[in-house]
């Protein structure tokens, strides 16, 4: 479809219209729109398309995609610009501009499909496990949760509103501990991925444990960071609020997170096919490296399975559900139902 | 020696002063008081705005000297409630008020906001203009700004497809 086809289709009907029109009666219809357009000028309405191209392109995106996809649908120049990548950069700079973590990839394809960009992000915001490049590259803030008891919690720096002690993640399995309290042996820390967790397995990258302590399963802060929680501890991929300052972070919400993952993880297994292909090539390679240290099996989480599986046949939701179930509740509305139509499509 | 106060001398050739700290705040006059160092007595030429518009632009800048740097980021990006005043929500009631003139006046101030490169004021009066366009069906679009409709229906019907257009056209 193009513009000049547009205008030949358009261009014949009008005239017709307005040859009738001199004939006849009712001239109103073609006149209308012309004394109009004089009238909103005398009100000083100024159609924004007639600002220089840029400056309307930085109007169009201080709306949300929605009301971008209404604009386009003015004429074949509103058309033109709603879809050009100056526009779409922009909302991917609005969209990412106080957000800690987008993925590399995507932020390389902001340069060539800005708007594919833009809704990949979001979407990729949802994922809710970790490739090995990811998990090796952040700085991770540790905190205990409250449950361990009082003696962890009183040596905790974060508890005491100091600066939190960090893991960071190495390619060869290390762990190395930093910070005011680094725990028992903290050079002897290795990592490796686990296939379920509880019971549930879920996306390869979606548990991780390290030595025999409890493991980690992960999720995603509204600012698109990392999170990574066991019953025991927090991580987070991005510079740890203090105390009472962010309240996803705090014990209790942290908690209704890791019970939903723990039901979630194996639903969301096929929807995440695709963005894993994209996303985590060096993660093949991880995979075969690890073998060993997934065949490792948790035996006394064999036992919860049966209560667990239960639990989640119950609950089993509509593939509907899953989508609206997206911790992603900052979203406009129609950016998440934008985004739920797209992956629906994806997954067909 | 970098003297407080700038001339300029706007397009209908009115001479203004304002405070370095103002003038500053236009990338556009901040790069032309660092390419001129030392020679500061000449005021700075700016064709494209009158004086109206300009005391509009200071107006703003007076309001807003104070405003910390956008990248006081890492503190803000945990918080969530951040999040929330994205796209065309104009928060500042002073703002609010700013803005609550003809739209004459605002296309000048954008068009001035453009020119002297003053972001944030820039940004306010794109947020204000789109909120024109926010929530409207092309139909009331047009309506509003007289635009004629050069599209057929099978282009729009194309056009929702390949947008993937979930509302509905009401």
């Amino acid at each position: 479809m193009s513009v000049g086809v547009i205008r030949m289709n358009s261009e014949p009907t009008r005239m017709t219209n307005h040859h009738e029109n001199e004939d006849g009666q009712s001239s109103e219809l073609v006149v209308t729109p012309l004394i109009k357009r004089h009238r909103k000028l005398e009100e000083a309405l100024l159609d924004p398309s007639e600002l220089p191209e840029e400056i309307f392109s930085s109007i169009l995106c201080c709306l949300t995609p929605a009301d971008i996809a209404q604009c386009s649908l003015v004429s074949s120049y509103w058309n033109q610009i709603c879809k050009s990548h100056t526009v779409w950069r922009c909302m991917c700079d609005k969209l990412w501009d106080d957000k800690v973590y987008v993925p590399r990839l995507i932020r390389e394809m902001r340069a060539t499909d800005p708007r594919g960009a833009y809704r990949l992000s979001l979407k990729d915001s949802t994922r809710q496990y970790i490739t090995v490049e990811e998990l090796t590259t952040f700085e991770w803030c540790f905190r205990f949760k409250a449950n361990p008891g009082a003696e962890w919690v009183e040596r905790d720096p974060w508890w005491n509103d100091k600066t939190p002690s960090t893991h960071k993640y190495y390619p060869n399995g290390e762990v190395k501990i930093t910070g005011d309290f680094t725990g028992i042996h903290p050079n002897e820390r290795r990592w490796r991925w686990i296939p379920r967790m509880g019971g549930k397995e879920g996306p390869h990258g979606s548990f991780v444990q390290i030595n025999h302590f409890p493991p980690y399963v992960f999720s995603r802060h509204p600012n698109w960071g990392f999170i990574q929680q066991s019953v025991a501890a927090v991580l987070t991929s991005f510079p740890m609020p203090s105390k009472g300052e962010c309240p996803e972070l705090e014990d209790d919400a942290l908690e209704a997170i890791y019970q939903k993952q723990n039901r979630r993880s194996s639903r969301s297994r096929q929807r995440s096919r695709i963005a894993q292909v994209t996303l985590s090539l060096p993660m093949q390679l991880m995979n075969s490296l690890l073998r060993d240290g997934l065949l490792d099996e948790e035996e006394e989480e064999e036992e919860e399975e049966e209560v667990e599986e239960e639990e989640m046949r119950e609950e089993e939701p509509t593939k509907a559900e899953v989508f609206i179930e997206d911790p992603d509740e900052d979203l406009p509305v129609v950016e998440r139902q934008e985004e739920k139509r797209q992956m629906e499509c994806e997954l067909d | 020696m970098a003297s407080e106060s700038i001339s300029v001398t706007t397009s209908d050739d009115q001479t203004i002063q304002l405070s370095r700290k103002h003038a500053q705040m236009s990338q556009t006059i901040n790069s032309m008081l660092e390419d001129s160092v030392g020679a500061d007595q000449e005021a700075i030429p700016l064709p494209n705005v009158s004086s109206e518009v300009l005391k509009k632009v200071i107006d703003w800048c007076t309001h807003h000297e104070n405003d910390p740097a956008p990248v006081e980021k890492v503190k803000k990006l945990n918080k969530k409630r951040e999040y929330k005043a994205k796209n065309s929500t104009i928060s500042d009631e002073w703002d609010k008020n700013f803005v609550n003139a003809e739209l004459r006046v605002i296309v000048d101030i954008l068009l001035a906001a453009n020119y002297l490169d003053v972001k944030g004021l820039f940004e306010l009066m794109c947020k204000h203009i789109a909120n024109e366009l926010k929530g409207k069906t092309p139909d009331q679009i047009r309506e509003r700004f007289g635009i004629q409709d050069d599209l057929t229906e099978e282009d729009k019907a194309a056009m929702r497809k390949a947008w993937g257009a979930t509302k509905n056209d009401s």
